[in-house]
């Protein structure tokens, strides 16, 4: 591995190509890191950027073979970021628990889903709740200047 | 029991009508209202409509006062997740779940769920004991497949026949626990000698267990994986 990417200095795992993974994987490609991009979907890596040239891997995220396939072993940071909270949580928990992934991040839209995979190192983020946020802060921001 | 059945699908009715009938009291809960209806009518059950991987519709369903959650549906994440909310949340003593992805199963053991079903390593099984020499009658895989109990007939052709049990050269994580002769149990020891009509009962690590049996019935060991 490292032969091949003497430049990159961390190994990140994006599970879902979506709106979300593919913004996330442009954003890391551009930093010094490899990307490993995995969408069951084949379709899905078509609304990456031109430029993109990471990895990318067809097949299910929380299937350990495909995993080990995107090198899990050396991955020092995992996202799970398809549109179904449960697929996002088995594929964290899969990467921690059977892998050992310093670094997981899950993406639960379903809030309350999210606390009882703290305990276990996953760090759970609602997207509903950061739009709440967000549009209070901006609402705040108006209120503020009006 | 009071039993929790999550996603059921198509089975959902079988398996309640067998529990139903061994005494259990069975919730269900389904995301597709007129699958609740239908189950709830059929069969006299509680059913609440609603996703079975959220806090809430366990919590109205009574997961808190469930001796055991099943968890049927056809994708694994679902049922990972339920079993877990269950078993973390409410303290359910018993989680099953349906594996679709084999190679899940030992995640799902990994991450705590008590036991997983797979279909697929079911159907393996059965297929593989049907296959097996016809003079082996029963053949129970426990703990996952990983140790087999199974029961085996001495032929009048098996080369273990008139020989004693130390004479056999039984492969390491295999024994004989039991000799049946006719009406008699013989709890074997290394001197006692098979007779032809001899059933054996073997309890054997799944990877001997082809070893062990050809030595009893002469075929030759096929190769098996796990």
């Amino acid at each position: 591995m490292k032969l091949f990417h003497q430049t990159k200095t961390e190994h990140i795992i994006i599970v879902g190509c979506g709106l979300l993974g593919s913004a996330l994987a442009a954003g890391f490609a551009e930093t010094n890191s490899h990307v490993t991009l995995i969408d069951r979907n084949r379709n899905a890596f078509a609304a990456l950027p031109d430029n993109f040239t990471e990895d990318i891997l067809a097949g299910d995220g929380t299937d350990e073979e495909i995993l080990k396939q995107a090198q899990v072993q050396s991955c020092d940071i995992f996202f799970a970021v398809t549109g179904d909270d449960n697929t996002n949580l088995m594929a964290a928990q899969v990467a921690k628990t059977c892998f050992g992934v310093k670094k997981v991040f899950a993406r639960v839209d379903d809030a309350s889903k999210a606390p009882a995979y703290g305990p276990a190192g996953i760090t759970a983020v609602s997207s509903p709740l950061l739009l709440c946020r967000e549009f209070r802060k901006a609402l705040g921001e108006e209120e503020a200047s009006a | 029991m009071k039993i929790l059945l999550i996603n059921g699908n198509d089975k959902a009715d079988f398996l309640i009508s067998a529990l139903k009938a061994k005494g259990h009291t069975i919730t269900v809960v389904d995301p597709d209202y007129s699958r609740c209806r239908a189950l709830a009518d059929t069969f006299e059950v509680t059913a609440f409509c609603g996703d079975g991987t959220k806090e809430v519709t366990l919590a109205k369903a009574g997961a808190e006062q469930a001796d055991a959650v099943v968890a049927l549906d056809v994708r694994d994440s679902v049922n990972l997740v339920a079993c877990e909310l269950a078993k973390n949340r409410f303290h359910v003593r018993l989680t099953y779940a349906s594996v679709n992805n084999p190679k899940n199963v030992a995640v799902f053991k990994q991450l705590g769920v008590d036991k997983c079903v797979s279909e697929v390593d079911w159907i393996v099984n059965q297929v593989e004991q049907d296959s097996l020499e016809d003079n082996i009658k029963k053949y129970l895989p426990i703990e996952n497949g990983r140790i087999v109990i199974c029961e085996a007939v001495i032929g009048d052709r098996s080369p273990a026949l008139n020989q004693k049990l130390w004479e056999i050269g039984f492969p390491p994580q295999s024994i004989v626990s039991c000799i049946i002769r006719g009406e008699e149990t013989i709890i074997p020891q290394g001197s006692t000698q098979l007779a032809a009509g001899d059933k054996i009962v073997l309890i054997s690590s799944s990877r001997k267990i082809d070893e062990a049996l050809s030595l009893l019935s002469g075929g030759k060991p096929r190769k098996k994986t796990g």
